[in-house]
């Protein structure tokens, strides 16, 4: 059996699992400041450049956003 | 906003400026474009730039290739399938089936993520040809936005090459524009059909130098 194995876990076992969910939640954090990015950096180009899918892009953008932040959420509920 | 591609101007009615289709005959054969999401867009409509002055038409919208993408659609294409080769090689198995849950939805986001970058990337970084100047449009990343214009009269030399198996195929290559301003030169990379943008801003150059003796200059 593998030695790191979830049933089998010590003391260390558990620290490297905290520090695993930390992890996620940090990424999954710095995830939606990109997502956020994003947005914005849309919402900034439509205006450069008007085009037909400007809506599009920035419902894309939104869209993306929102399951992020959503993401987010779910990893500080079930972490 | 109003449309001001390949309409009549005022500047148009007061015999100042011609339309594009009278002077080039590269655009005259061109269908304007509704459509904005090709890599070659000639007379777009209902298209507009915030730096467009009132009577400025725009003349053609140019993207690079769409087959210079095929990177990113094969670099996402590994992400898609690469949870299902780390399930196989069991690489995850010490951790908690909830926490390899959550690895695999936050390794799609990412793989969306990416791919919409890709996507922004490709469709907001244009070049545009209006009857007045080149616009280079570079979003080389989404922290990162610059805007370059070169009048066309300032445009002193203009190069296109085709290099490369798909470049030929596929038609598509880079036109660099020397330029007499303190920007030297304007590359519009691997876009479509570089020998028509390059027979077509010559033409520009030549109607723009008309303009000037007829005393057409506003």
């Amino acid at each position: 059996m593998h030695p790191l194995y979830f049933p089998q876990i010590n003391n260390s076992g558990e620290i490297m699992l905290i520090l695993v969910k930390y992890m996620f939640v940090l990424a999954g954090f710095l995830y939606m400041l990109y997502a956020v990015l994003i947005t914005k950096q849309v919402s900034i180009m439509s205006k450069t450049l008007g085009t037909t899918n400007s809506t599009q892009n920035k419902v894309l953008a939104f869209v993306h956003l929102v399951i992020a932040i959503l993401v987010l959420i779910y990893y500080l509920l079930v972490l | 906003m109003t449309t001001k591609t390949a309409g009549t101007t005022s500047a148009e009615k007061n015999g100042l400026r011609r339309h594009v289709d009278e002077y080039s005959e590269v655009m005259r054969k061109e269908v304007p474009s509704e459509k904005h999401t090709s890599a070659f867009l000639p007379k777009p409509k209902r298209l507009t730039i915030d730096i467009q002055a009132e009577s400025e038409q725009i003349v053609l919208v140019l993207r690079r290739h769409l087959i210079t993408q095929i990177n990113s659609v094969l670099i996402v294409l590994v992400m898609l399938f690469l949870p299902l080769l780390f399930s196989a090689s069991q690489i995850f198995s010490f951790l908690p089936l909830s926490y390899r849950f959550i690895l695999t939805i936050g390794w799609y986001l990412a793989t969306a993520g990416y791919s919409l970058e890709c996507y922004f990337k490709w469709f907001y970084r244009v070049f545009i040809v209006t009857d007045e100047r080149i616009i280079d449009v570079d979003f080389i990343s989404m922290i990162y936005k610059d805007v370059s214009t070169t009048k066309i009269d300032k445009i002193e030399d203009i190069t296109s090459t085709t290099i490369g198996f798909l470049s030929s195929i596929f038609d598509y290559g880079t036109v660099i524009i020397q330029t007499a301003g303190t920007q030297q030169e304007l590359e519009f990379e691997d876009v479509p059909q570089p020998g028509k943008v390059s027979a077509l801003l010559n033409e520009m150059i030549l109607e723009e130098e008309l303009e000037k003796i007829e005393g057409r200059v506003q």
